[in-house]
């Protein structure tokens, strides 16, 4: 059997291996892209305290789930015009929080815990990231996780610090069909509203100034004053004084209507009034028998520590106090209500005063004393159109800006109380380059191991199936399918077949052995092969003392030398000195005249000369 | 000699022979193809935009300048410039000189550019070296104008320059577009006041002595108005340093270099000879002159001269609070 | 589109050339012997003057479509250079979002700015890229990075091939900082149209000179927050000119304006300012009743309360300071108290804005419509409106001076157009690859096909 050589092996295979690695390795990191993800992830910290306590600053509850909430997602599809494109639920599934705890307070709970005591500690930093697969790109991922974090701060605020919102309660009024007292008592009340929040803002940050709109929180109630005082002061005097009304019928009735269930409603608050006063009663008598009230003030609670003791955290209303508060709410409602009243009496009172000019006509009309008899009243009453109109274009901007300025704060506010440790960065899920390399070497090995194992097993079944284990040339076997595969063929010029068979072979297995015999064949092997010598030369033992050798590459003359010096060796022999050898020489060679290799072989065999050897 | 030299060194003198002729081939038809393709470009102009920033700039502000026409027509009666202009909606034109050939032959042709670009803004209009020479008799250097007017340095009076009338001034401003003849003009555009001052006699030897007071007066008076200088050439801020010349100056003159090589920048300048920017002059582009930004147009004309790399251009700045 | 194919035609020509010359090389070689192959190499002619005049070409046109091809992608970088810029927020304090550099807004000023035909936003935007320079990583406390400088890329498509690219992204680049400043930056001012004070009553022009003086107070006090030592190019600091500011509301509105309006009782229309003033005094005491209700309430509900029921515990506390002492527990009461105070605050409140307009009314009543001293007060009310925009200029130019020393010019941009060195050395790189494509060409036809 041929000797085992990695490199013949693989170089036999080369342009194979090579081109196979090529295109897997092209295959793989194809597969590897496209099935590629990246991450973006950014680091958040709640600088709030009580989000060490897993506590909102209002003392809610801390979810940061709420970051991947539809309400926040929701907004992000909107403002990326993602809509109809990726829903919510999509997007949301690709978010991940993961919590990054200080270690240090870890360690510090472990140790209170141990101790019976309680500790309380959440993590307050937090890893966002989100996946995008490899065709939406590392930007998409980027830029969603951005939008929703900025989203996100915002909505924190509006939830958690800046609770109540400046929402513009006065839109379209003038579309509804209210009649102008009501519009005016509207937009009053509207702007009370948005005063009470403005000055709550102001509290928390008199000199937050909007960069988008410009203004802060105090011009914004100084501008809403401003109308109030003014213009809103203008209109309900113009009202009031020319009897303005859509319909005059209407409006009395209203606030009939009103001073009617204000009574009812005061007459149910009586009762209830009534109701609370015997459980206070009640309650002070029970308490007061019970021993639970024999308390001094310099009674002391000695475990009982409340750090940074703030005016209100969470609800710490005791029974009793809110039986009086709930006292004071309803006695409170019935006395407005009788002030609402009064209020009512007064309107009607104006809407239905007649000065007289009209001669009483009012009473029984729909139409107002000044409607009836005032010559002015159709300019006012357009005038009064007119400023309203203007008076809510000009509340609708000023509503606008409040808006602006309002989100603008949330935001603000937003990230004030949550910061940014680490900007949004994009990392694959797949280091692709790394694992086409790893692939491509990995292939290169697998290939050449694969070229290693089939030249191997190329020579095992040459050598069990086409080789001659005596002589271990080829055996006839391989003769037959040499000349098989060159059945169609003609040879090319060069090509010389040389035939050498021992004639009285059985004669000397038979006078001396078999063995001898076979070592005469070997020997005859060896002077074969060491006269050919390294000329490209294939090798057959045809059985029976037959060799056949094939040159492709060579020429007659050559190998009558070849042959010549065989016999010089095989004459000057120490080996079997004693025995004589007759054997045959046979040579052809295609030259000018193309042969198959079956007529070369008879050729050669045609031209068989015997020869002795007798020492 | 030819019969003294081997065969294999005659071949050789032949391949050398072929090379160099064959690379002068090739290094003229990538000449030629340069210039062709320069030439179909230069057909048109582009834009190039400056951003300038001044905290007396309430809002955005955009200035286009034009300078160095020469009587170039882009489209019919120069339609495509115009359209162009108006397309991109500046807050104030100023044309920094040269706009023409002669003042005398194409004053028509001035005028209506004027006529034109003042329907779309405010418009200024800078004489360049070609009008001067065409309407001043002398050249406007301080040897010539003394002499002209009698003047020592004793008794110069810089107003007295201004007192010369010529026709182009009255016809472009008949056209609606103003001509600044070292004096400035105050505008007030988007809530802003802005000093626009033109530079008539732009000779360094000329100017301290003949623009000083009105200069003066538009860089020292209402110093919280917007300050724009124009100047036909660039010279005064090569010679002369001075610690505020403007929020913003605008030259031309310079065709931009001409040709312009990558890496060694313009080729040639009358003036500065070749490679001028290597001797600090001010050719192309944008500079910085006593901390404010100096823009220098390489120009619009597109015929009688021959500009590689250096495509005409409009030039369009903006200007913001930062 | 065609330059790109004929860039990467030609690169692809000799590609091929310089493989299959290879290949062809590689299975000759068996053909002849080391010794040979060795004189093959050892005899070519490496100098040849076709050779380097048809390389000279090749390149030259590969040096054009790859110019036309470099100029369709250029890059800028945005620096943030304020100081909020490195805790990843805007300058006003909120969070900063690296997608607002080319967002739609943004890439719709551009177009306009530029002036940009036959391209829509979309289109704009899908070439454009944008991404941190640096980008930290979430492992590890040491990883994290805030990023301050960000790089704009354009990629012109089809859609977008008649566009300078440069010019393309100093437009984008330009339309941020734009956006950034009406956005972001201090963007104080009051309103810029006057209003017709013929139509408003005297004591709503002073109401109005108020409220505008008050807008440029707040602005400078907040300022002065901020920074109360910066000095400006006047010498002044924001306290010193809010302290100016309110000198001459003090003097000049409230005392000289406003007295002199009330003392003399003008007003343009008596009946409409009086019945007005009225009415809303009329509805301020509604109010007033309704707030002394709730206060006579809260006092019934302290009487109410039983004696019993206050007794309070003492429990050790830290107060905000972190300072020991003895709180005690809060009872009803305490809340009643306090509520008790604000309510009587509101009832003081209201029972002056109604004697303050009662005066009003008085003087107003007793005033004369006709005095002729409405064209004084009128160039009183001019006078005073130019002081206050000389003010509210003042305060702007204060404010910006100190922006612009705090932003340092808030964004800086550097535009990254096409690099010559690159072109050329990309140049020199295809002339050698192609010259050596040449070559091995000539080698690979001097090895015999087969012996």
């Amino acid at each position: 059997m041929k000797n085992f050589q990695i490199l013949r092996y693989i170089k036999k295979l080369l342009p194979i291996i090579i081109v196979f690695c090529l295109l897997a390795t092209y295959v793989i990191y194809y597969k590897l892209s496209s099935s590629n993800t990246y991450i973006a992830s950014e680091v958040i910290h709640y600088n709030d305290e009580q989000a060490e306590k897993g506590l909102a600053p209002t003392g809610d509850k801390l979810d940061v789930n709420e970051i991947k909430s539809s309400a926040v997602m929701s907004k992000v599809v909107d403002k990326m015009g993602l809509t109809g494109i990726y829903s919510v639920d999509s997007l949301i599934s690709r978010i991940d929080i993961t919590p990054i705890a200080d270690e240090d307070k870890l360690a510090q709970k472990d140790a209170k815990l141990e101790e019976g005591e309680e500790y309380i500690y959440e993590p307050s930093t937090f890893i966002v990231s989100f996946a995008a697969t490899s065709g939406e790109g590392a930007d998409f991922a980027r830029t969603i996780l951005d939008e929703t974090l900025d989203v996100y701060f915002e909505q924190f605020s509006q939830k958690y610090v800046n609770v109540a919102p400046a929402n513009n309660t006065i839109k379209n009024i003038d579309k509804n069909d209210y009649d102008f007292m009501e519009m005016m008592e509207l937009i009053d009340t509207g702007i009370d509203g948005t005063l009470t929040t403005l000055y709550q803002r102001i509290d928390q940050n008199d000199f937050y100034r909007s960069t988008e709109t410009g203004v802060s929180f105090s011009e914004l109630a100084d501008d809403f004053n401003y109308l109030r005082q003014v213009k809103v002061s203008s209109l309900f005097s113009k009202i009031y004084k020319y009897q303005i009304t859509k319909n005059k019928a209407v409006l009395i009735s209203d606030y009939t209507t009103r001073i009617d269930n204000n009574t009812i409603s005061n007459a149910k608050a009586d009762g209830i009034v009534e109701d609370v006063v015997t459980l206070i009663d009640a309650y002070v008598t029970k308490m007061r028998e019970s021993g639970n009230t024999n308390i001094t003030y310099e009674y002391i609670l000695d475990n009982l520590h409340e750090r940074n003791l703030q005016d209100y955290v969470g609800d710490q209303t005791v029974t009793y106090d809110e039986l009086i508060y709930s006292w004071r709410d309803h006695r409170e409602s019935k006395e407005h209500a009788i002030i609402d009243s009064a209020y009512c009496t007064y309107v009607i009172d104006t809407f239905n005063h007649c000065t007289g000019n009209c001669g009483g006509e009012c009473a029984s009309s729909d139409l107002t004393c000044t409607e009836l008899c005032d010559e002015q009243y159709a300019s006012v009453r357009k005038e009064v159109e007119d400023e309203l109109a203007a008076l809510l274009e000009e509340l609708s901007a000023l509503y606008d800006t409040t808006m602006k300025t309002n989100n603008e704060y949330n935001k603000y506010v937003g990230a004030s109380y949550i910061s940014v440790l680490s900007s949004a960065s994009v990392k694959q899920s797949v280091n692709v380059p790394l694992y086409t390399l790893i692939a491509f070497f990995f292939l290169v090995v697998l290939c050449c191991g694969g070229a290693i194992i089939l030249g191997r097993t190329g020579d095992i079944i040459n050598y069990i199936f086409y080789t001659d284990h005596l002589t271990l040339f080829n055996n006839r076997a391989y003769l037959d399918k040499y000349l098989k595969s060159k059945d169609k063929k003609l040879l090319d010029d060069g090509a010389v077949y040389c035939l050498v068979d021992i004639a009285n072979l059985v004669h000397i297995n038979g006078e001396y052995s078999r063995d001898v015999g076979d070592e005469i064949i070997k020997m005859f092997t060896f002077y074969i092969k060491e006269a050919f010598g390294k000329t490209k030369t294939e090798y057959i033992y045809n059985g029976n003392g037959s060799f056949v050798m094939l040159a492709e590459d060579s020429d007659y003359i050559t190998v009558e030398d070849i042959m010549r010096l065989f016999r010089l060796r095989l004459d000057e022999r120490e080996e079997h000195r004693n025995i004589a050898i007759e054997y045959k020489i046979g040579i052809a060679e295609t030259f000018k005249e193309n042969k198959t290799a079956r007529k070369l072989l008879s050729e050669a065999i045609k031209n068989k000369k015997s020869y002795s050897s007798n020492i | 000699m030819d019969k003294f030299l081997s065969p294999k060194a005659k071949k050789n003198i032949r391949a050398a022979k072929f090379f160099a002729f064959g690379m002068i081939f090739v290094c003229l038809a990538t000449a030629i193809v340069i210039v062709l393709c320069s030439y179909i470009g230069n057909r048109n102009f582009r834009e190039t935009f400056y951003n300038v920033s001044s905290i007396k700039a309430d809002s955005p502000l955009r200035v286009i300048q034009l300078s160095d026409l020469h009587s170039c027509l882009y489209g019919d009666d120069n339609q495509k410039l115009i359209a162009r202009v108006e397309e991109l909606k500046p807050d104030v034109i100023i044309c920094t000189g040269d706009m023409v050939n002669s003042a005398t032959d194409d004053a028509d042709f001035a005028a209506d550019l004027g006529r034109k670009l003042s329907k779309i803004a405010p418009s200024y209009y800078v004489y360049g070296n070609n009008e001067v020479e065409s309407i001043y008799d002398f050249p406007l250097n301080e040897k010539e104008l003394d002499e002209h007017f009698g003047f020592t340095k004793a008794n110069r009076d810089e107003t007295k320059l201004l007192e010369i009338k010529d026709s182009f001034e009255q016809k472009l401003e008949k056209a609606g577009i103003k001509v600044l003849k070292n004096e400035k003009d105050t505008i007030e555009v988007k809530n802003m006041t802005v000093d626009v001052y033109g530079v008539l006699n732009s000779n360094p030897s000329s100017f301290w002595s003949y623009s000083e007071k009105s200069f003066f007066d538009h860089i020292y008076e209402n110093s919280d108005n917007l300050k724009i200088t124009a100047v036909h050439e660039p010279f005064i801020f090569e010679e002369f340093s001075h610690d505020f010349w403007g929020d913003l100056m605008l030259c031309g003159h310079t065709h931009g270099g001409v040709m312009r090589v990558p890496v060694l920048g313009p080729l040639y300048t009358h003036e500065g000879g070749l490679l001028p920017e290597r001797s600090g002059g001010l050719v192309y582009g944008r500079y910085d002159v006593s901390g404010k930004p100096l823009i220098v147009s390489s120009g619009l004309e597109n015929k009688n001269i021959l500009r590689i790399n250096n495509q005409p251009e409009l030039v369009v700045i903006d200007i913001n609070k930062f | 589109m065609i330059t790109a194919l004929l860039q990467k035609l030609i690169i692809l020509i000799i590609g091929v050339l310089f493989l299959v010359s290879a290949a062809i090389i590689y299975f000759r070689f068996k053909n002849v012997n080391r010794t040979e192959a060795a004189q093959i190499f050892k005899t070519t002619q490496y100098f040849n003057a076709w050779l380097i005049l048809l390389c000279f070409v090749v390149t030259i046109v590969f040096g054009v479509f790859n110019h036309f091809e470099l100029k369709k992608s250029v890059h800028a970088i945005i620096s943030l250079n304020y100081s909020e810029a490195s805790q990843a927020q805007n300058s006003n304090g909120t969070r900063y979002n690296m997608a607002e550099i080319i967002c739609d807004e943004v890439v719709d000023k551009a177009i306009e700015k530029g002036a940009l035909k036959d391209v829509t936003t979309k289109e704009l935007r899908d070439c454009l890229v944008v991404y941190p320079c640096v980008q930290g990583g979430v492992g590890d406390e040491s990883e994290y990075h805030i990023s301050t400088e960000f790089a704009v890329e354009y990629h012109a498509s089809k859609h977008t091939s008649h566009l300078d690219s440069e010019n393309v992204i100093k437009l984008i680049t330009s339309a941020y900082k734009e956006y950034y400043i009406e956005n972001y930056t201090d963007n104080f001012g009051l309103a810029s149209e006057k209003p017709n004070f013929d139509e408003m009553e005297y004591m709503d022009i002073a109401a109005y000179f108020d409220k505008e003086t008050l807008s440029i107070l707040n602005y400078l006090y907040g300022m002065a927050e901020k920074n109360n030592s910066f000095v400006t190019e006047n010498n002044t600091t924001f306290n010193s000119l809010a302290g100016r500011v309110y000198q001459f509301k003090e003097t000049q509105i409230n005392q000289n304006f406003r007295s002199f309006i009330l003392q003399n009782g003008i007003v343009r229309d008596k009946e409409a300012y009086v019945d007005r003033l009225s009415h809303h005094n009329k509805n301020v005491d509604f109010d007033r009743q309704k707030n002394g209700v709730s206060f006579d309430l809260c006092n019934q509900a302290i009487d109410m309360y039983s004696e019993e029921m206050t007794r309070v515990v003492l429990v050790p506390t830290w107060d905000e300071a972190g300072k020991y002492y003895m709180g005690r527990t809060k009872v009803g009461i305490d809340e009643l108290s306090v509520l008790a105070t604000s309510y009587s605050d509101y009832v003081t409140s209201n029972e002056k804005e109604i004697m303050d307009n009662n005066l009003l009314i008085d003087k107003m009543s007793a005033g004369n419509e006709d005095s002729g001293l409405h064209e004084s007060v009128d160039l009183m009310a001019d006078a005073i409106y130019d002081s206050i925009k000389g003010f509210e200029k003042e305060a702007i130019k204060a404010g910006r001076e100190y922006s612009s020393h705090k932003m340092n010019q808030c964004i800086a941009v550097s535009i990254y157009g096409i690099s010559i060195m690159n072109e050329l050395k990309t140049l020199v790189l295809f002339a050698i690859f192609a010259y050596a494509a040449f070559m091995l060409r000539v080698i690979s036809k001097k090895f015999p096909k087969k012996v």
